[in-house]
Formats: C-alpha cells, sequence, structure tokens
C-alpha cells in the first residue's frame, strides 16, 4: 500500500524520531511504513492520520 | 535505544540459555558419571527440554509486552525463519541418517541452527531499518 508519510513529515518538517514519538512507536516502525515494507494495522492507521490532522485516504493509498 | 519489552526479552532469553547449558550439563555428566536405569534416563533426557519450552514461553511473552507491531511482526518473521531452517535441517539429518546408516547431523545442531537463524534473521531486519534520519528538524 502506497502513502505519503515521508513527504507529510517533511512538509512539517518533522524527523522519523519525533513522529516515532508521536504515534508512541519505534523509528524502525515509521521508517518500514514510509518505505512501503510494512502496512499498518487500521487503529495505527488511524493514529497517523490524527498525528497528521488528515483523512486516512489522504495518506495511504490502497489503488496499485 | 530498546524498550522495556526488548530488554525483558533480552534478559529473559540470557537466563533461559544459561539455564538450558547448566541443565544440559548437569544431565550429561549425570548420565555418564552415575549410569542411571534406563528410565532415568529419559527423565534426564527430558530436563533440559523445560528450558526449550521456557524460551519460546519468552517469545509469548515478548509478543504480549511489545506494544510496537511492527517489531511484533520483525520477530515473529525471524522466527518463522528460524523454524524453516531447523525443519530443513531436520529433514536433512533424517534423510541422511536412512541413507548412510544412522550418521545425522550431530546432537543438538537443530536447536543450535533454530536460535542462531532466528537470531541472525533479526539482526539482517533491524539492519534493513538502520537508515540515517535525513533531516535535522526537531
Amino acid at each position: 500500500m502506497k502513502n505519503r508519510m515521508r513527504d507529510l513529515r517533511a512538509l512539517r518538517g518533522w524527523s522519523q524520531a519525533f513522529l516515532a514519538e508521536q504515534l508512541d512507536v519505534s523509528r524502525q516502525s515509521v521508517n518500514a511504513i514510509e518505505t512501503g515494507r510494512y502496512d499498518p494495522s487500521l487503529p495505527l492507521a488511524f493514529r497517523i492520520a490524527r498525528t497528521f490532522a488528515l483523512p486516512i485516504e489522504q495518506i495511504f493509498d490502497d489503488e496499485p | 535505544m530498546r524498550s522495556p519489552a526488548e530488554r525483558n526479552y533480552l534478559r529473559r532469553i540470557a537466563i533461559t540459555t544459561a539455564a538450558y547449558l547448566v541443565l544440559t550439563y548437569i544431565c550429561t555428566w549425570t548420565v555418564h558419571h552415575l549410569h542411571p536405569s534406563r528410565l532415568a534416563i529419559y527423565l534426564l533426557a527430558l530436563i533440559p527440554t523445560l528450558a526449550v519450552v521456557k524460551m519460546l514461553h519468552v517469545v509469548a511473552l515478548y509478543l504480549q509486552e511489545q506494544k510496537d507491531e511492527y517489531l511484533r511482526a520483525q520477530l515473529v518473521r525471524a522466527i518463522l525463519v528460524g523454524i524453516t531452517f531447523t525443519l530443513v535441517a531436520s529433514s536433512f539429518s533424517d534423510f541422511l541418517a536412512s541413507y548412510d546408516h544412522g550418521r545425522g547431523l550431530p546432537p543438538f545442531t537443530l536447536f543450535t541452527i533454530c536460535w542462531v537463524v532466528t537470531g541472525i534473521a533479526q539482526s539482517v531486519q533491524s539492519h534493513r531499518n538502520r537508515v540515517p534520519d535525513e533531516e535535522g528538524a526537531r
């Protein structure tokens, strides 16, 4: 599943470590999600959406 | 920096591994020096396997305590790789034993393979995630 997390994070000037802290996950998780190696669960996807103050579908794209 | 779940996991695995080695030494020494009965030999062979059960319990505790879902998935993947190699080595050993008059892999090889491969698989996954943070913001 594609996502815009890296771009959104860069727009806000946040580091991976800062985002990881906000989401209460490891920096490895943020990195794995950003690089598309891991698709987050629904609860984590909601936390990500809340952190960026955006709807989930503006962050994640399930289209191939 | 390691999470409390990771610290607990490493501590428990170290203690259990030490217990396994001590139990193995005591049981092996007893069999070789005290020449116990056949039934006692079966029981002595069973005792070190308690540590093996405990190791899987330690993994289960980690999966319960680790709140980070990606790290949980990482350990599950590593253990699957470890189990795959163990089953491959076990089948290879059995075939070798049946083709070569009972000469399979040396004793305790499978147990070592399982945990060494699991450890390597975990390290490889962690290494893949070791990407420098590109910006210094915040």
